[in-house]
């Protein structure tokens, strides 16, 4: 056993897991964060991705101890339990999600592109959400969704 | 699915190859893990003491020197896809690791992962072939350097044994159009992300006057290993760049390659044809790049 | 007329969940003395078990129990439409397909259930495989089960042959259809645990918890009234998660150790042992008039039902009542089968056999036109159905206005000119493909289905409750029949709500497929809250001292017409019926008064560009236009048809569950590729005609599987045009595209062929 010290959705979390725990079954597990999903465990599908320091990760395949001293956001991170996060809200109002399984993780890669590139052309915003597959919806209203969040 | 035992983090080089050190054989390096991790998932790799290098920092810097370019051990394709000064300099490499899975794989897999898991038509190896680039390998017996093209043993096999060695850094010549080089590559793929190539090609070229001075072309997955047509590269030097010489050596090229049928990823047959496609349009498009138009 | 919520777009409820990270889902849920269950699997592809011995497993500390056949208590077989499938392969059975559960372990962990599986030993006598459905009727072949078919169809007007020979033009053709794997994101999982008052409760990844209980109960020879099934939401479903998959098995475990058990496939066990789209191949013999005027079709169709029968006899029935189209035929013959084999068991896929038919159809009329020298357009219009016409099959009326044409002309105004190619070696091409999708009505039994039962109550607080036993599986049912209480009860959508798929809490309802939620359980929930404001209002009448036809509901008020200053609020005129015994739980079983099946029309156009030194395919528009009747929530409708048309793209381009020698090829999403976002159409467009259906809620029809027929014809035909190749196989690969280019060049005849079996259905056993 050892103890994984991070930045989760901005508090400080230490848990105790073992060294070969997945960074995806500690945050499902140890944490109780089921927003993050798994569709293969094999960086496949982009269900259980999470943003570790600003970037997009695959959690089903990252080894827990990549996130010591890191910063980890989760869906569960993005609003503060009264409003929604602009990205969820959108999400909801263009009619992005169906079954929604894709959904917190879609909503987090849509994010870490955001973050970085306010102003995404259609073709950047296809590519940030590509690993991310969405077997409902064909992706039409989550590039509108997020197109809905540039600001002019 | 198999695990490890302990996990390693070290803060340099040194540690690293002392963490190896120790654990003679059962440790093993870990880069972004997204080869290795699924090989624990299926219980093919069985390492008790995982070292990841990816917190080293001077193994995750891109750094553009006078004449070449030096990538950290750690580089990830995303940091490659990213940098502007690969897209200007060794553009076939930023085209090649944009291509890699997806964001999320390219944010975490390392251009040395891409090398040491040795498959035939890794995008960033293929690129690194055309490259010509040589290899910093640190053990604790030193370093050793060694061309890209000499680090495999077989499919999935590679000469770089990770239980002991780690790759340092990778060095390669920049491609600068003010010296009349140029690069591109080309890929067919079955869908436009996460998908790995049907084929991949990869060309460094230089020419002189309408003629090709030399050119490296890498092809995946044709052999045990990113493959270079090494004899019909020397029957290039001095042919014209036109359309006409292109379509003639991509033929060749196409004669001599041994793809492999895959139920999932092409025939023999049609992969053949694709080398001869994918080499001429790779051709063109680097000549392309020089500015005039390749005839 | 002004709505409240009909006809506009709502948010979904439980969308604000699944974007925060909150939808609960069959994997979410966590108890802390819980187990995790795995399954062994057959290697073997067909192959009688000899023995099994779990002695070793069963001994691994943290093992809790190894159930094998011999553990259960009860009917050791499940099935949806027959029951044929072993819940666990018992010694002296057969397993007919790889991957076939035949023991199941509950231990302490995942890791130690893995563990155990690998001291599970198995010896098999292999037997031979029956892997090509075309050979399955043979005698020779080695006999799956006891009958070679699972179930024929027949249907038959005119006289094909006197109108063939008289015929100015007769086209043959044949399409083989790959094997679709549905690739929801969320793979098959479920728990089971004994609630406080020692009933078998399940969460289970299924389109309808009745049919789980029924199972469930009959497996462990426990009354159904002892289980309880309920399904959370489902990560996608399709109709994939229909048939038993991990229910039977954790409930066994729990049944055994009395602890709660969790069981999640992995995704390659999904790919493995999940129900797949029915490959198989349609043959068309088509005669028309030079006009092109088609005067007869005969159709002879295979579908491969693969180890077991799941849903074949219904798909079956379902492709061959789609396999004429939206068109009038005056002679038809249609003939059908799905057989049994060693492949991947086929079930229920989004359109039910319909798209494999109308993929075949379509391509068909293409060749046709092509063969008359016609306009692929114009031969669809002069032959679409017209109001009043009889369709090609004996299940469907015509009983409201034909709208094929108005689809057809919204399709190609949306497509306006043809792309012009972008380059060198680049062929442009397009594809048109019309469609006379079907849902259920709840009218007759058909395929197994009648009624839908839904409840409105009304609570004192004046809150309203809806309950009705379909599932939530993305469509967005949920809140479109939160949407009708609201409208009916005229309150405020945050005032409802609706409770699903459980089969303690809510009236049955069917499955929720064939289209037939929005249908069948939107005018249940209609009436149902029509009938309990009317037996409110009895109450508000004597109170008002008016005739309660003058009674007016606004927004949780309630007055008599022109006393909207007396107004009183719902939840004191909810108390007030409480108190004097008025029922406010008001219950409808709503059942269809017309033909065994709905009907709507689409049209889909599609632009491609193809590589022609590649193969490669690009599509540069996908426009489809669907009569949906009334859209309740629009945004919902849209995107249904947007993601059906990408999944029809997927089918077209990319997708296919090859197996060789009943072994499946692909185990993964890489293997098996689904298209992303980098994949999709650079234009799509969405028509919608509204053309009310007469006994739908509003008007409306059904849609979720409609918008998954014509997109993948459309872009078949597309290719074709583009580049000449005939697509008798598909997906389009780019090595498919590429080879059949250059098959082109070296002979370009006409493409169609017979195969033997057709026009003698009566020499094969049934
Ligand atoms: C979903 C998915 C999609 C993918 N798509 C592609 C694709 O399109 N194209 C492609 O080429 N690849 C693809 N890959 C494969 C993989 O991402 C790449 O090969 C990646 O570059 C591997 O790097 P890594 O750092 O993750 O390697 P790891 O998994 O960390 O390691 C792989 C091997 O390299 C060794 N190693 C790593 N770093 C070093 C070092 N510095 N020195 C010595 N040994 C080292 C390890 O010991 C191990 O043996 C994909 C993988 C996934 C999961
Ligand atoms: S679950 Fe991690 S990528 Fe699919
Ligand atoms: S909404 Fe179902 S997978 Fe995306």
């Amino acid at each position: 056993m050892t103890v994984l010290k991070m930045k989760l959705n901005g508090k400080q979390v230490e848990v105790e897991i073992k060294p070969s725990d997945l960074l995806l079954n500690v945050l499902r597990d140890k944490l109780g964060l089921m927003g993050t999903k798994e569709g293969c465990g094999e960086g496949d599908c982009g269900a259980c991705t999470v943003i570790l320091d600003g970037e997009t990760v695959t959690s089903c395949i990252t080894p827990a101890l990549k996130a010591m001293g890191k910063e980890v956001i989760t869906i569960e991170g993005l609003s503060d339990g009264k409003e929604l996060h602009p990205i969820q809200k959108a999400f909801v109002e263009y009619g992005a999600i169906q079954c929604g399984y894709c959904t917190p993780a879609m909503i987090l890669s849509a994010k870490a592109l955001l973050d970085k590139n306010p102003t995404p052309t259609r073709e950047e915003i296809k590519t940030a959400i590509s690993g991310n597959l969405c077997r409902c919806g064909g992706y039409e209203y989550i590039i509108a969704a997020i197109q809905s969040l540039i600001k002019p | 699915m198999r695990r490890w035992e302990q996990y390693f983090t070290p803060q340099s080089l040194e540690e690293a190859i002392f963490l190896l050190d120790k654990y003679k054989g059962a440790g093993k390096i870990i880069g972004g893990g997204t080869d290795l991790i699924p090989q624990f998932r299926d219980n093919k790799e069985e390492s008790k003491y995982l070292v990841d290098v990816t917190q080293i920092p001077e193994m995750k810097e891109i750094s553009l020197l006078e004449d070449s370019f030096v990538i950290g051990g750690a580089v990830t394709h995303a940091q490659l896809a990213g940098s502007q000064d690969v897209y200007n300099y060794a553009q076939v490499l930023a085209e090649a690791t944009v291509c890699v899975g997806s964001p999320q794989i390219r944010n975490m897999g390392t251009i040395s992962g891409n090398i040491v898991n040795a498959q035939p038509a890794a995008d960033g190896a293929i690129a690194l072939t055309a490259l010509d680039a040589q290899v910093h390998i640190t053990s604790a017996d030193g370093e050793k350097v060694v061309p890209i093209t000499e680090l495999y043993r077989g499919v999935g096999k590679s000469k770089v044994d990770s239980t002991i060695e780690v790759i340092s850094k990778i060095e390669f010549k920049k491609i600068d159009k003010v010296q009349n080089v140029s690069s591109a590559f080309e890929r067919l793929a079955s869908r436009k992300a996460l998908a790995l190539p049907m084929v991949n090609v990869a060309v460094c070229l230089k020419t002189t006057g309408g003629q090709f001075d030399w050119a490296r072309i890498a092809i995946g997955p044709v052999a045990q290993m990113p493959f270079r047509p090494f004899l019909i590269e020397d029957e290039l030097r001095g042919m014209p760049t036109d359309e006409e010489s292109i379509r003639i050596i991509a033929e060749e090229v196409s004669q001599l390659v041994q793809p492999r049928s895959s139920k999932l990823r092409g025939s023999a047959d049609y992969r053949k044809e694709m080398v001869k496609v994918l080499v001429g349009r790779a051709l063109m498009k680097a000549i392309a790049r020089l500015g005039s138009e390749p005839y | 007329m002004e709505t409240r919520y009909i006809g506009k777009n709502v948010d979904r409820p439980d969308a604000i969940d699944s974007a925060t990270g909150k939808l609960m889902f069959c994997a979410e849920k966590r108890f802390p003395d819980m187990l995790y269950a795995k399954t062994f699997r057959s290697t073997q592809t067909h192959a009688e078990v000899l023995e099994i011995d779990v002695s070793k497993a069963a001994q691994l500390e943290g093992v809790v129990a190894v159930a094998t056949a011999e553990d259960l208590p009860g009917v050791n077989i499940h099935g949806i439409h027959a029951l044929d499938q072993p819940v666990l392969v018992p010694v002296g059975g057969k397993v007919r397909l790889p991957g076939e559960p035949i023991a199941v372990v509950a231990a302490e962990s995942i890791e130690i259930a893995e563990k155990a599986l690998e001291l599970i030993e198995v010896k098999y006598k292999p037997l031979e495989v029956l892997s090509d459905p075309e050979l399955a009727c043979l005698e020779s072949s080695p006999q799956v089960h006891d009958k070679r078919i699972v179930r024929e169809y027949e249907y038959s007007i005119g006289d094909v042959e006197r109108a063939f020979s008289e015929a100015d033009v007769v086209l043959e053709y044949t399409q083989h259809l790959s094997r679709q794997e549905h690739a929801y994101i969320e793979t098959e999982a479920g728990i089971s645990f004994y609630d406080s008052d020692g009933i078998l409760t399940l969460f289970a990844p299924a389109q309808e918890p009745f049919n789980t209980r029924q199972q469930v109960a009959r497996a462990l020879a426990i009354p159904e009234s002892k289980v309880r099934a309920k399904v959370p939401n489902l990560g996608g479903s399709f109709g994939g998660k229909q048939s038993m998959t991990v229910q039977i098995h954790t409930a066994l475990l729990t049944y055994m150790t009395k602890r709660p058990v969790q069981m999640i496939w992995t995704r390659e066990e999904s790919m493995l042992f999940s129900t797949k789209r029915h490959p198989g191949r349609f043959y068309y013999k088509i005669g028309a008039t030079k006009e092109g005027m088609i005067t007869s079709m005969l159709v002879d169709f295979l579908l491969d039902a693969g180890a077991y029968a799941d849903q074949t006899p219904g798909v079956v029935v379902s492709a061959g009542a789609t396999a004429i189209g939206p068109y009038f035929v005056p002679n038809i013959k249609v003939y059908g089968k799905g057989v049994y084999t060693n492949n991947p068991i086929s079930g229920a896929f989004r359109g039910y056999g319909g798209p494999q038919a109308t993929i075949s159809v379509e391509r068909a009329i293409d060749l046709l036109a092509d063969k008359l020298g016609i306009d692929r357009v114009e031969i669809r219009r002069k032959n679409g159905l017209k109001t009043g016409d009889k369709p090609g099959n004996a299940v469907m009326v015509l009983d409201s206005r034909v709208t094929l044409n108005d689809t057809i002309e919204q399709a190609l105004a949306m497509a306006g000119p043809k792309p012009m190619p972008s380059g060198k070696n680049k062929k442009v091409g397009r594809g048109i493909a019309c469609c006379m999708p079907q849902f259920d009505v709840s009218a007759k039994p058909y395929n197994g289905l009648t009624g839908a039962g839904a409840e409105v109550e009304l609570l004192v607080d004046g809150s309203v409750q809806v309950r009705t036993g379909v599932v939530e599986m993305g469509s967005g049912i949920k809140v479109a029949l939160a949407m009708i209480a609201a409208e009916e009860l005229v309150l405020d959508m945050n005032k409802v709500d609706v409770v699903l798929s459980d089969s303690m809490l809510t009236p049955k309802a069917g499955p929720t497929v064939a289209s037939r939620a929005m249908y069948c359980c939107g005018n249940a929930v209609k009436a149902a809250a029509i009938q309990l404001k009317d037996r409110v209002n009895i109450k508000a009448a004597e109170i008002f001292q008016v005739p309660k036809d003058l009674i007016i509901w606004d927004n949780g008020k309630v007055y008599a017409q022109g006393k909207e200053d007396q107004a009183m609020k719902l939840s004191e005129l909810a108390r007030l019926c409480y108190v004097s015994g008025t029922n406010l739980v008001s219950s409808i079983f709503f059942v269809g008064t017309h033909a065994h099946l709905g009907h709507s029309f689409c049209t889909a156009v599609a632009d491609v560009e193809v590589d022609e030194e590649t193969g490669e395919v690009e599509v540069l528009f996908l426009g489809t236009s669907h009569d949906v009747g009334k859209m309740i929530n629009p945004i919902g409708v849209k995107s249904q048809i947007l993601g059906g048309g990408v999944q029809g793209m997927g089918w077209a381009l990319m997708e296919d569950m090859k197996s060789e020698n009943g072994q499946i090829i692909p185990k993964n999403l890489h293997e098996y590729p689904i298209p992303t976002a980098n994949d999709i159409p650079k234009r799509t467009e969405i028509g919608i005609i509204e053309d009310p259906y007469p006994t739908g809620p509003y008007g409306a029809k059904g849609i979720g599987e409609h918008t998954n027929y014509t997109s993948t014809p459309a872009i078949l035909n597309a290719i074709a045009d583009a580049v000449q190749i005939s697509l008798d196989k598909f997906p389009a690969t780019p090595e498919t595209v590429w080879r059949a280019m250059k098959n082109r060049q070296s002979d370009a005849k006409p493409l169609a062929t017979c195969p033997s079996s057709v026009l003698e259905p009566s020499t094969v056993t049934v």
